[in-house]
């Protein structure tokens, strides 16, 4: 006997009213557009801030003017800081290049033993902050009283030791160095994820190791590698720690601590008019640099070889050279972190900057740690902590806005959102951290009281940080199928509600990862915080800064040291949520999506 | 232990607690900055000591940022502030709070942007040369007021100048410091720093500390000329409070430094660093403590400029900065003065009258023309 029945008249009514009424009430595709078209308006606002300053005669007060650039044009000094940061670049970038490639092949595609050990130095040489190694270089190696050249020459009963980092490019190889681990994170992806029986079939014809690859390893990860040095390339232009600790006592400046030095001039007024000027052209240079960023990423689609069916990573047997590789990775772990370790740690425990030696040993103490400004080293440590904990997650609530708009929505102009993401990447964030300062200082109603608070520090971060995060929720996003999405709108839930039971539990894991990721960042930051400094806002980075260029390098090096203690257990945290393997989280995910 | 409780609560008392976590971060966030007090400083006028003593227990709070080696920086102020609370009876949880800043130009430049955009200062105090004073008063913005000190009994009148915008509160002769275990023939006048054997090795200051004195003393041509040649001896930049890295090798001199104070308490710690009057620049110059218009606790912060000018004040400067004034009587500067000129040294005294007072006073223009060519930045 069959039973037909007819449904109950409640499922195939229309969603109960107050379903309805909540649908209505909630988020929706349009409040999402608004949302991100605020923060996309907030970004491009301070960098249109920038512009209008560029052709003003007083700031934004003034009348009209091509003065800013004229004097730009006339100045040696802006033109040598624009030949100095094209070394720096360049040397950066090739640095990190040619160490973070053959590491990420060496790890990825070898049976180095011990590699998860390396991998994982990669991985925390990513959280170092920039001024700790810029600091421990000076301490080892300048030219006069490095620690290293000190040795040498009382060694070698030499005048003075070969070493000289306080020069442009070498302060490019220190960028470099604290470079590589991005290069590596991005590059390891597409070696590990590379089929082998393209390099199989090339050793088969015969080929040489070397001829395979050159004819076919190489030329495969090619985009990727092209993708990760103008990634890193971006990094090096705006870079500020390294050239500020190094550089601007030595009277060498690249386009960051131009900016900088004429933001905060030793004589007169800051020149907001030229540096304006200058920074438009930045801004146009790095829109060019992410240009091509995005379209060789476009290109890498073309060099995809996986088929899925007979996938297999192959693993190349070291054999002797597994002594070579070890040199070589053992030798970069020590100048990149050991040595600023050491010389740091050197710095906080000595009473007074001296050469090592034995009676040097034994007058290190805890001096340094003791007469730390307490006070003072408390309430940044308050600031950085709420800065740890409101800038990742406002940046990846702002981040999965963007990527929902770019990767899910059907909107019109959907890739403008994206490409404003990036932007932030594209331009230093000294610029932004200007254009904030000056949107604060007068446009913003002074009753807000923004100008100077932690508020608009940790709003300005979260903006600059937009572009990593957008990079990792939208690679997440694209691997969610919408039909998932589409299934919980038909059961009546809200998008709210549906990325609340449906999107959020599988995006965990992106969001864990970023979060921690974001935390360190915004931890290690010293640009941002310190073109915003304030006594309300100060972090830890700029207490560094501060004591660093106040003439109390010890107790700077000692803050440094304690900094790597708290965020060390952060970093393990990461290792053991991304189970080691940080590449498709910060590295492929960061560049793929770019 | 805590994550697990919060794995325990279900998906929407998890959500909820996140917001609230997160709006809980954002609001102590927004009550870090100093909301209650912007606006263009609150107004005082007093004829008394007992009145700015209770129109500074009002205010409850004084805000202090300036460099980490000025006045004995993080080490110092706390001992000060203890004196002042102590002094003036002000209840214990009167805040002090010391925030080391940047260069007194820098802080120069803050300031007249705040008071232009109509904000609070950063600092109660500004702590400057009178050379930067100059520079502020004469940049169209009305930055100081002249204030009526006669309440302040603690400080002699000569320390008054420019009118009441600012009190002299420590005294600075600008010297050459040296590493006496690297030099053995010191150099005696500025010209010696000219001679082969210093290039290189010969330190200055990325803000030309004292060089505007020292045109205005060896005349602006004679200057310029000299710091081009100066230029080219540079071995680096180093602020004055580095002092150290002259103690390391990094460099065998310094050139001018501020004045003798990091020295001479190196020196008081057994330390290698002396310095020398440069026979061709003997200067004295004052670091001019002023009140900012805008200052949001005006009579907390003129309180605290007339309780240094109090011999506890004093000695404790001297204590913890090497360094106290030559209007108090009795001061160590005095005596270090006195000595030098019973050597035979005429000082030039550059203090803020006399810089307001000298119709050929180098121009701001010329001023950063100095600065441009000792950084290398024109």
């Amino acid at each position: 006997m069959t039973l037909t029945r007819t449904p109950p008249d409640d499922v195939l009514a229309a969603p109960p009213d107050e379903t309805r009424a909540r649908r209505e009430r909630s988020i929706g595709p349009a409040g999402l557009l608004l949302a991100a078209s605020a923060v996309a308006l907030a970004i491009l606002s301070l960098l249109g801030l920038i512009v209008v300053v560029a052709f003003n005669t007083n700031g934004i007060r003034g009348t009209a003017t091509w003065t800013n650039f004229h004097d730009l044009f006339q100045s040696s000094f802006a033109v040598q800081s624009i030949g100095n940061t094209l070394i720096y670049m360049a040397v950066a970038t090739v640095t990190s290049v040619l160490i973070g490639v053959p590491a990420a092949w060496i790890i990825e595609r070898t049976d180095l033993p011990g590699k998860s050990m390396v991998h994982a130095f990669f991985v925390v040489g990513m959280l170092i902050p920039g001024f700790f190694v810029a600091m421990g270089w000076l301490i080892m190696f300048h030219p006069h009283v490095g620690l290293v050249n000190e040795l040498f020459a009382s060694v070698f009963h030499t005048k003075s030791g070969p070493f000289n980092v306080v020069t442009i490019p070498g302060m490019g190889f220190v960028q470099g160095l604290s470079l590589a681990p991005v290069v590596f994170a991005m590059t390891s992806a597409t070696f590990k994820t590379m089929d082998q029986s393209l390099e199989e079939a090339a050793r088969t014809a015969g080929g040489t190791f070397l001829q395979q690859m050159r004819r076919v390893t190489l030329p495969l990860s090619w985009p990727s590698i092209l993708a990760a040095t103008l990634y890193v390339a971006i990094i090096a232009f705006g870079a500020f720690d390294i050239p500020a600790i190094i550089g601007l006592s030595a009277r060498k400046f690249t386009f960051s601590t131009f900016l900088f030095y004429n933001v905060n001039p030793q004589a007169g007024f800051p020149r907001y008019g030229l540096v304006a000027a200058f920074s438009t052209f930045m801004i146009v240079i790095g829109g060019l640099l992410s240009w091509s960023y995005s379209r060789v990423l476009r290109r890498a689609n073309q060099y995809r070889v996986i088929t899925g069916k007979n996938y297999k990573p192959s693993v190349v047997a070291l054999g002797r050279w597994t002594w070579g590789a070890w040199a070589f990775l053992g030798s970069y772990i020590l100048i990149a972190t050991v040595m600023p370790l050491l010389g740091v740690l050197w710095s906080a425990l000595s009473p007074q900057q001296q050469p090592l030696s034995v009676s040097a040993l034994s007058s290190i103490n805890l001096d340094n740690l003791t007469q730390l400004p307490w006070p003072l080293v408390r309430s940044a440590l308050l600031h950085t902590v709420i800065i740890m904990l409101a800038v990742p997650t406002l940046t990846l609530i702002w981040s999965t806005v963007f990527s929902w708009i770019t990767v899910r929505s059907k909107y019109r102009f959907r890739a403008v959102f994206d490409y404003v993401a990036f932007v932030p990447h594209a331009v230093p964030s000294l610029i932004l951290g200007m254009g904030a300062f000056l949107f604060s200082l007068f446009v913003l109603p002074k009753s807000w009281g923004l100008y100077g608070s932690l508020l608009l520090l940790v709003v300005l971060m979260s903006l600059v940080a937009v572009s990593f995060g957008s990079r990792m929720t939208n690679s997440a996003l694209m691997q969610i199928h919408p039909e998932l999405e589409e299934a919980a709108a038909v059961s009546g839930a809200s998008l709210l509600t549906t990325f609340r039971r449906v999107l959020a539990p599988l995006l965990r894991p992106t969001f864990q990862n970023a979060w921690l990721w974001l935390a360190v960042l915004s931890f290690r930051d010293l640009t941002v915080p310190l073109i915003m400094f304030s006594r309300d806002n100060m972090t830890l980075s700029v207490t560094v800064w501060n004591l660093w260029s106040g003439g109390n390098p010890g107790q700077a090096a000692m803050i440094t040291v304690l900094m790597l203690i708290v965020v060390s257990p952060l970093a393990l945290l990461y290792l053991r949520l991304s189970r080691g393997n940080p590449s498709p989280q910060v590295g492929a995910q960061v560049g793929k999506e770019g | 232990m805590q994550n697990g409780v919060f794995l325990l609560m279900n998906r929407r008392v998890r959500s909820t607690v996140t917001l609230v976590v997160l709006a809980m971060v954002m609001a102590t966030a927004a009550c870090s900055s100093s909301v209650g007090s912007a606006g263009g400083g609150a107004k005082f006028t007093a004829s008394s000591l007992s009145q700015v003593v209770q129109q500074a227990k009002q205010e409850g709070q004084l805000n202090l940022v300036w460099g980490e080696g000025v006045l004995g920086g993080t080490k110092g102020l706390p001992k000060l502030a203890e004196g002042f609370r102590k002094h003036f009876g002000l209840p214990a949880d009167f805040k002090v709070s010391f925030t080391p800043g940047p260069s007194q130009a820098q802080m120069a430049a803050s300031l007249d942007q705040e008071v232009q955009a109509g904000q609070n200062s950063t600092s109660d105090i500004m702590i400057a040369y009178p050379a930067v004073f100059r520079m502020l008063l004469g940049a169209g913005v009305t930055v100081f007021k002249p204030e009526d000190w006669s309440w302040a009994t603690d400080i002699p009148k000569p320390a008054v100048q420019g009118g009441g915008v600012a009190v002299a509160v420590v005294t600075s002769i600008p010297v050459i410091t040296y590493n006496s275990k690297k030099v053995t023939d010191p150099p005696k006048s500025m010209q010696d720093l000219l001679a082969p054997r210093w290039k290189g090795r010969v330190a200055s200051t990325p803000y030309a500390s004292n060089f505007p004195n020292f045109a205005a003393t060896i005349g602006q041509d004679q200057a310029l000329s000299y710091i081009t040649a100066f230029s080219k001896q540079l071995g680096g930049l180093i602020p004055c409070t580095e002092d150290n890295r002259v103690l390391s090798g990094e460099f065998d001199a310094l050139a001018f430094d501020c004045d003798q104070s990091t020295t001479l308490e190196n020196m008081r710690a057994g330390g290698a660093l002396r310095y020398v009057i440069p026979s061709d620049a003997a200067m004295l110059t004052q670091y001019m403590l002023g009140t900012p218009v805008n200052s949001a606790h005006p009579a907390a912060a003129q309180l605290f400029i007339d309780y240094l000018m109090t011999r506890e004040a004093q000695d404790t400067l001297w204590n913890v900065a090497a360094g106290d004034s030559v209007f108090v009587k009795g001061s160590n500067i005095e005596k270090l003065v006195a000595a030098s000129q019973a050597d035979g040294v005429t000082f030039h005294d550059w203090d803020l009258d006399a810089v307001l007072a000298d119709k050929d006073w180098p121009s701001s223009e010329y001023l950063q023309n100095q600065v441009s060519i000792l950084t290398k930045t024109k």
